[in-house]
């Protein structure tokens, strides 16, 4: 091998000089996730649920009860009720996730909804009490005065809302029982053959 | 036990197992000792095709055509001699379309169909419940009316009737003593 020269320099062109750079740090930079897009995208309705339909809740508090889905919401969530009188379930947001659409449809002739949104479901803000002894011992909190006017307003209107339906329901053979009566399985019952 | 439904050109069968299971068709042709063509015009399913005779259960109703019928002349065979409703009235045909429309039912025909039952259930009870006070049909009012005619013809004697009222007194003496403890 011939001995390297000290003349042997190979020219640099300047504007290549400064893209791989020759100096990286030594300890590896945490990177953030970040998104592709700023909001997640809202739900598309499920293919076979329509308004008047009735589904059968998944979970929570209401698990099992046959309610009648009213429309969806612009947060993608479905605003169901009952009705109330019927099965005790209120206006209620729901994730289409956690629901079982059947054939059963209702008849949404007369029923208005169209000024109830995610709005209508938003919660008075309540202050937290400062950390302290008094605090730590006192009983649960009382609801503002906004949130118990809020809660008798939507009591009122819950009736109001409801009326027309149940009315179409009771046009129904049978229809009000099996609203009022919740969805469970029993033997030999196989859910993934079953038609709702 | 044989049955008499021979296998010939022309029986009607039911298939048993399959994708097509208990669609009905008419045996076109024989092809071996195990294997019949068999074709239905009217079911969108069932056009002509081969079945092994092990998957076919002959019916009692025959179609008049001859070996190789069209499809033409066998969908003609077919409504001359209402064949197909003749079999839809058949018990086993009911059944088997009941069964259908239980798989398929919604959940509130099942709904309907379990107050039905019910109700069924609750009124029979009730119906039975009158009729038998009137008159005892039930296991346990029949034997009930035996006992107290074979007791009848005993407690008429003395020496019953002094057991009898010795009981009795000793019941109300234990009763009267429960009620000074309270």
């Amino acid at each position: 091998m011939p001995p390297k020269g000290k003349g042997d320099k190979k020219k640099v062109d300047p504007a290549k000089r400064n893209r791989i750079s020759k100096w990286y740090p030594a300890d590896d930079e945490k990177r953030h996730f970040t998104r592709k897009y700023r909001t997640p995208k809202v739900a598309a309705l499920r293919k076979n649920i329509a308004p008047g339909q009735v589904l059968i809740l998944l979970g929570g508090r209401f698990k099992g009860k046959r309610v009648v889905f009213l429309k969806q919401l612009k947060s993608g969530l479905l605003l169901v009720t009952g009705p109330h009188k019927i099965n005790g379930v209120p206006l209620k947001r729901v994730n289409q996730a956690y629901v079982i659409p059947t054939a059963t449809k209702v008849d949404l002739a007369g029923v208005n909804v169209s000024t109830v949104d995610d709005d209508y479901f938003a919660r008075a803000k309540v202050q937290k009490a400062k950390k302290s002894e008094e605090a730590f011992f006192a009983t649960a909190q009382e609801k503002p005065e906004e949130e118990k006017k809020r809660i008798a307003e939507k009591k009122g209107k819950q009736a109001q809302f409801d009326a027309p339906l149940i009315q179409n329901i009771k046009k129904v053979d049978q229809l009000k029982s099996y609203l009022s009566a919740r969805f469970t399985l029993t033997n030999r019952m196989r859910p993934h053959e079953l038609h709702f | 036990m044989v049955s008499n439904n021979y296998i010939r050109v022309g029986r009607m069968i039911r298939i048993i197992r399959g994708p097509r299971a208990n669609k009905v068709g008419v045996i076109v042709d024989i092809i071996d000792a195990n294997r019949v063509l068999v074709e239905n015009p009217e079911d969108g399913k069932m056009w002509r095709h081969v079945q092994n005779l092990k998957n076919v259960e002959p019916l009692k109703f025959n179609v008049p055509i001859s070996r190789n019928a069209t499809t033409k002349q066998v969908a003609a065979a077919l409504t001359d001699k209402k064949s197909l409703e003749k079999y839809a009235a058949t018990k086993t045909a009911k059944k088997i379309a009941a069964q259908d429309a239980l798989a398929n039912s919604t959940d509130f025909e099942r709904y309907q169909l379990r107050v039905a039952k019910r109700s069924r259930a609750h009124w029979a009870r009730k119906i039975f419940d009158e009729n038998d006070s009137k008159a005892p049909v039930s296991f346990h009012k029949k034997l009930l009316k035996k006992l107290q005619k074979t007791s009848a013809k005993v407690d008429k004697k003395d020496g019953a009737k002094k057991r009898i009222s010795k009981a009795q007194a000793r019941s109300k003496a234990r009763l009267a003593k429960k009620a000074v403890k309270k």
